[in-house]
């Protein structure tokens, strides 16, 4: 019997000691511990967000915030982690995936109350990039920085064919010319124009809007079929056709800006991801950056942003709130050197002091938001496979289109 | 019963409690969680809806999940059938007195022990277009050979449709083979040499002994090999994610990789869960043929 209660008190102390444990993962130091996680970007990034969140830990008495950022797949860790409620107290949200949480879930808290009642304020930022986190008059998130993409050219290979560089006034078929006559006056590198991104629709959708190709007609239907929609995806594969594009793969890159680092492709549509990428990778490229060419219909490009968002189940919103606050705070944004800042303010004065980041500043005015629904990343992986379908020579453009506008109203009606 | 034989059996029972309870909730309880999800609409946020048969009907008519199954069963095919082959051919080599046996029997056993991931990326270097594999193909002037057969030389091996799926097959035949010859030589040395020399008072040569003494003894084996070689083909899944994510154009899409990405890319955890069941029933109809065939 005494063996029982012996038993029996060892059990209780080491559930006790658990639960305790427990406890304590909640409190460090006597401190409300935070995490804070997103996908590791570039180095550059990774590096400014650890020193961010240690200035921050030193400014706090009360708060002690830790830095967790997720390799590779990002999105199925976190939506796991919500799921098993051990998700981080903030983390990244992006932009494509911000109908997708709002429209199901009950995931993302709203932070109104926070906003009325702080020195931040909503309309410190870019108009579109709030507006992008905002969901029937509630703001969800707040934009950390942003992209859009930049025809990113090489400066020595146009010299070499004795072309012009690219201005912002270019148009599609200028581009095509141009990218057709790199190919083939250049020596043994650059060998090509252009490299394309063959597994997404990313670069295919603004020249598909610059052709006047709308992704959803009014009625909510996929129109990207449209007769306009199968120019722009014949345009795009024109690009191939004439040998004036590679795939990155070919030449052995992983994706088109390490192709342009190389100088395999002579031009890219890339992000300002590219720049600090290949200032660590290949510090002695010289290039330029202009804006996308325009197209029949007009200019067009992407906007992409990632917000920080505090989830529903987060233990300490009002501290949560704190650490936004703080690493969207104008002086951390003044720190910034990989994306353009989302505040006004910082934003103008980062251009003006790197003014080669002008083109990507002044496509956001006309920029679409990365987004395309409830089911935006499926609907975004659809479209990719209508693309390499194209570009693989498997389908036809009119084929591969309908076939995918077909697959996303399915996917939007599920 | 008496009471004595009771008390033992009660005894037992108690002693396989504890793996019985493990065995309960890690296994029991999941595979029976998830069948009951099979049944539901369910994205690990809102509450699971009951659907019925909608999950296995919706998979019955889903593209995707025909060229998986498709994939899924080609892939098994080719690579139980050569690397049960292989493993034999091998096992068979390494029995003999050959000089270095040691060194070959590690050699060859050495990539089953290391990881899937950390091979599937050396593969990777392997594949790529200007790879170690298209240029030992220029060197070796079978370049012209692929051109004939019609492919654009030098070949992008994971990037192009037709030879994707062939790459990955090869990539498991080459890790899987040495373990199963480890398998095989223990069933060749478990044949007694009496059986080899009365064949060959009988008459027999090496090909006869190998046919009519070497493989109806080694039956069993050959039964453990082709069944768990054929439970690993139908679950293929490390090497398409590090590889190919079941592109291009779906040409590698495995029922395994699918089964990942409509859990924990899209969550749909209950079309997961059906597909999941689909695969079980699969395997374990293919491996009540193989006994059919190979068993006793």
């Amino acid at each position: 019997m005494v063996g029982w209660v012996r038993a029996c008190g060892v059990l209780a102390a080491v559930i006790g000691l658990a639960l305790a444990s427990g406890c304590r993962e909640a409190r460090r130091d006597g401190k409300i511990a935070l995490r804070l996680s997103g996908y590791a970007g570039n180095p550059a990034e990774t590096d400014l967000m650890r020193e961010l969140v240690d200035d921050f830990n030193a400014s706090q008495a009360q708060i002690s915030a830790r830095y967790e950022p997720v390799p590779g797949q990002y999105y199925p860790k976190l939506l796991t982690m919500l799921a098993s409620r051990t998700a981080p107290d903030v983390f990244y949200l992006d932009i494509l995936y911000f109908q997708p949480f709002i429209a199901k879930r009950s995931i993302l808290l709203p932070l109104d109350d926070f906003l009325a009642t702080s020195s931040t304020k909503a309309s410190d930022f870019i108009p579109s990039l709030i507006g992008a986190f905002s969901d029937k008059g509630k703001v969800y998130g707040i934009p950390k920085d942003f992209n859009t993409f930049g025809l990113y050219y090489n400066r020595e290979s146009f010299d070499r064919a004795g072309l012009s560089y690219p201005s912002d006034q270019w148009d599609l078929f200028r581009f095509r010319d141009v990218a057709e006559r790199l190919t083939r006056n250049t020596g043994p590198a650059p060998r090509h124009g252009f490299a394309l991104t063959p597994e997404t629709a990313d670069r295919f959708l603004p020249v598909a809007a610059m052709f006047g190709a709308r992704l959803y007609a009014p009625d909510g239907s996929c129109a990207i079929a449209s007769p306009a929609g199968v120019k722009a995806m014949e345009y795009y594969a024109s690009l191939r056709g004439s040998g004036a594009a590679i795939f990155p793969s070919e030449v052995g890159s992983s994706w088109a800006g390490d192709a342009f680092g190389r100088e395999q492709a002579a031009m890219v549509f890339e992000g300002s991801w590219l720049t600090p990428y290949l200032a660590e990778s290949f510090p002695r490229l010289g290039y330029g950056i202009s804006q996308l060419p325009r197209g029949p219909a007009g200019r067009s490009n992407f906007l992409f942003t990632v917000a920080y968002v505090i989830p529903q189940s987060a233990r300490h919103p009002e501290a949560s709130w704190k650490l936004i606050e703080y690493l969207t705070s104008a002086s951390a944004q003044e720190r910034i050197t990989f994306a353009l800042p989302s505040r006004k303010a910082v934003s103008a004065r980062f251009v003006s002091k790197h003014p080669q980041y002008r083109p990507i500043l002044d496509a956001a005015a006309y920029a679409e938001p990365y987004a395309f629904g409830p089911q935006g990343n499926r609907v975004n992986d659809r479209l990719g496979l209508a693309v390499q379908e194209v570009l693989l020579g498997v389908k036809s453009p009119q084929q591969a289109l309908a076939e995918a506008a077909a697959a996303i109203d399915r996917i939007n009606r599920l | 019963m008496g009471g004595r034989q009771w008390g033992e059996a009660i005894a037992g029972y108690v002693f396989l409690l504890p793996y019985l309870v493990l065995l309960a909730v890690f296994v029991g309880w999941p595979i029976g969680y998830a069948l009951w999800l099979s049944f539901h609409s369910y994205d690990l946020f809102s509450a699971p809806r009951w659907v019925g048969i909608e999950n296995y009907r919706f998979l019955l008519n889903e593209p995707d999940f025909r060229i998986a199954l498709r994939n899924t069963t080609l892939y098994t095919l080719v690579v139980v059938s050569c690397q049960t082959a292989l493993a034999l051919f091998l096992a068979v080599l390494m029995d003999r007195r050959i000089r270095g046996k040691d060194l070959f029997r590690v050699t060859l056993f050495l990539p089953s022990v290391t990881s899937s991931v950390a091979i599937s990326l050396i593969f990777l270097f392997i594949f790529f277009k200007n790879g170690v594999l298209n240029q030992l193909l220029a060197i070796l002037h079978l370049d012209r050979l692929l051109a004939w057969l019609g492919l654009s030389v030098p070949v992008d091996w994971l990037g192009d449709v037709h030879t994707a799926l062939g790459a990955i097959m090869a990539q498991n035949v080459w890790s899987t083979a040495g373990f199963f010859m480890v398998v095989f030589l223990a069933g060749l040395q478990d044949i007694p040499e009496a059986l080899y020399e009365a064949a060959r008072l009988d008459g027999a040569g090496t090909w006869a002994q190998f046919r009519h003494v070497t493989l109806p003894l080694l039956k069993p084996t050959t039964f453990y090999v082709a069944t768990v070689g054929l439970i690993g083909c139908f679950q293929v899944f490390d090497q398409v994610f590090i590889m190919t994510s079941g592109g291009p154009l779906k040409s590698t899409l495995t029922i395994a990789y699918l089964l990942y990405q409509e859990a924990f890319m899209n969550f749909n955890m209950g079309y997961a869960c059906a597909i999941a069941f689909v695969l079980a029933t699969l395997i374990f109809g293919c491996t009540m043929l193989q006994r059919r065939l190979l068993g006793d």
